[in-house]
């Protein structure tokens, strides 16, 4: 079990600040070369060093996010629990958009929706519909690309 | 005309449920309602939305939605016809707003109140329905022990939890009995511990059937000599006046009270009182020839033809010291 620790936690501040987060209430674990969980439960790692030896520990938390060397991809979950922070590069979607993201297809913006888009930077935003956030897609030229992951996505739709 | 079925009791378990049940109005009344199908129950994640949301949305969806505990608003019964699947595709499923759980399922943690302090294990977690609850319960914060042994059930718990935004876990993979020695050994001691035992199911017939079939006389000692390792060996790293609750979807004594009955001889405990906000029935006194104490009378029975449910047991016990009874009456 690898910890992120206070100097590699406060460059991940810094590329959540992108979002608009500024608090991580979460002890954070390095999953895998780029994925880090989360865990918010009141054990310290000390303690759960001792649960590791006399027991066989799988998981610690919860997946948050997928670090890139310049931005962070946050799950979908990660965007329940950190919702009242997340005011930033947010592009809000209409139904039609919306059903088709839950079947797991790309948003292909009309020229209409291009254009209001030019002033966004291009990458990852937060997918929103109505109060619902409802994932991550990246903004490139003409499309937003669908990360929902396929166990979320609608099946037989 | 007796109707007939798709599947079909075998004719030891008529003979053991009629035994246990009252009369013979309540005997008619439980073999109709095992042929009919459970209501759809959900459960709102209130790590993600409020009840009164989460109503409103599914309500939106024309969806008649009924909460049927004043003091459980999480707790929803969707009284209107579902297509097949409806309910999984809704987005506030995809989403996790809400959990599909069956009512009786929700008991164990209405009984056990495990609260933002608490260390808590749940030793047979998957897949996660009472986890998740106790997350909600727990507000994300304490400490929650996920424990199952097998890989393929690890996954759908995993699943569940992300789904569900629990993030106060820590899911392992152990035999529960060789992890609850290990943590005794070691005084690695719970607040509150829940044994959702494996049993032999005779509770969820109405959502799966094909336990008719599968049922047969032997399980239920079978399932008996697990369950007592399992609940003796979690009373080992309970703290003293910490709380368990040992439950099972079936009906058999042999599963429940005969369970209770073991821990009672053997560890100096008391069975509390549960308050549930549905219909229940004591713990049963006596079991083909065997008497059970007084106290097994706090044990609670839930029958499917009271409250429209699946069939549930469970007992909420306490420890009182670490001595064995034997120990503590000198």
């Amino acid at each position: 079990m690898e910890i992120i620790f206070n100097t590699e936690k406060r460059e991940i501040m810094k590329k959540l600040a992108y979002y608009g987060i500024n608090e991580l209430p979460f002890l954070l674990i390095k999953s895998g070369k780029d994925k880090v969980r989360g865990y918010s439960g009141s054990l310290s790692l000390e303690e759960i060093r001792k649960l590791q030896r006399n027991s066989r520990v799988e998981i610690v938390g919860i997946y948050l996010f997928h670090e890139y060397p310049t931005e962070i991809r946050l799950s979908l979950d990660a965007l329940h629990l950190l919702k009242d922070q997340i005011t930033k590069n947010i592009i809000e979607i209409n139904k039609d958009q919306k059903d088709k993201w839950f079947r797991g297809e790309d948003i292909l913006l009309t020229k209409e929706e291009e254009e209001k888009l030019k002033s966004e930077e291009r990458g990852f935003k937060v997918i929103k519909h109505k109060d619902d956030l409802i994932g991550m897609g990246k903004l490139t030229e003409g499309r937003i690309t669908n990360y929902l992951p396929k166990e979320r996505r609608r099946r037989g739709a | 005309m007796e109707k007939t079925y798709k599947f079909n009791p075998k004719p030891g378990f008529i003979d053991r449920m009629n035994s246990l049940l009252e009369n013979e109005k309540d005997r008619q009344a439980y073999w109709e309602i095992v042929h009919k199908e459970p209501n759809n129950s959900i459960r709102c994640n209130t790590i993600k939305i409020s009840p009164d949301k989460l109503k409103k949305r599914l309500e939106e969806r024309g969806w008649k939605i009924k909460q049927p505990y004043e003091e459980y608003p999480e707790i929803m019964i969707i009284e209107s016809d579902l297509g097949p699947g409806e309910l999984g595709k809704a987005e506030e499923h995809l989403l996790g707003y809400f959990y599909v759980q069956e009512i009786s399922s929700m008991l164990p943690l209405i009984a056990l109140k495990p609260n933002k302090e608490d260390i808590f294990l749940d030793l047979c977690a998957s897949p996660g329905s009472k986890t998740t609850q106790a997350g909600a319960m727990m507000e994300n914060k304490g400490n929650i022990i996920a424990n199952d042994s097998r890989l393929p059930r690890l996954i759908i718990l995993a699943s569940n939890l992300e789904k569900c935004g629990v993030s106060n876990t820590i899911v392992t993979q152990n035999d529960g009995i060789d992890l609850c020695r290990r943590y005794g050994q070691e005084r690695i001691f719970f607040d509150k511990i829940l044994v959702d035992a494996p049993c032999s199911g005779e509770g969820t017939l109405r959502s799966s059937p094909e336990t008719f079939i599968m049922w047969n006389p032997k399980m239920n000692e079978k399932f008996s000599r697990v369950q007592k390792h399992l609940a003796e060996n979690a009373i080992s790293c309970l703290k003293i006046g910490g709380e368990l609750v040992y439950s099972t979807c079936t009906h058999a004594p042999e599963e429940n009270e005969d369970i209770i009955q073991h821990l009672l001889d053997n560890f100096d405990i008391s069975i509390e009182e549960i308050n549930l906000p549905l219909k229940t029935r004591q713990g049963i006194k006596e079991w083909q020839g065997k008497k059970y104490s007084e106290e097994i009378k706090k044990c609670v029975r839930i029958y499917p033809q009271d409250n429209d449910t699946e069939g549930f047991f469970l007992c909420k016990i306490k420890k009182l010291s670490d001595k064995s009874r034997g120990e503590h009456s000198e």
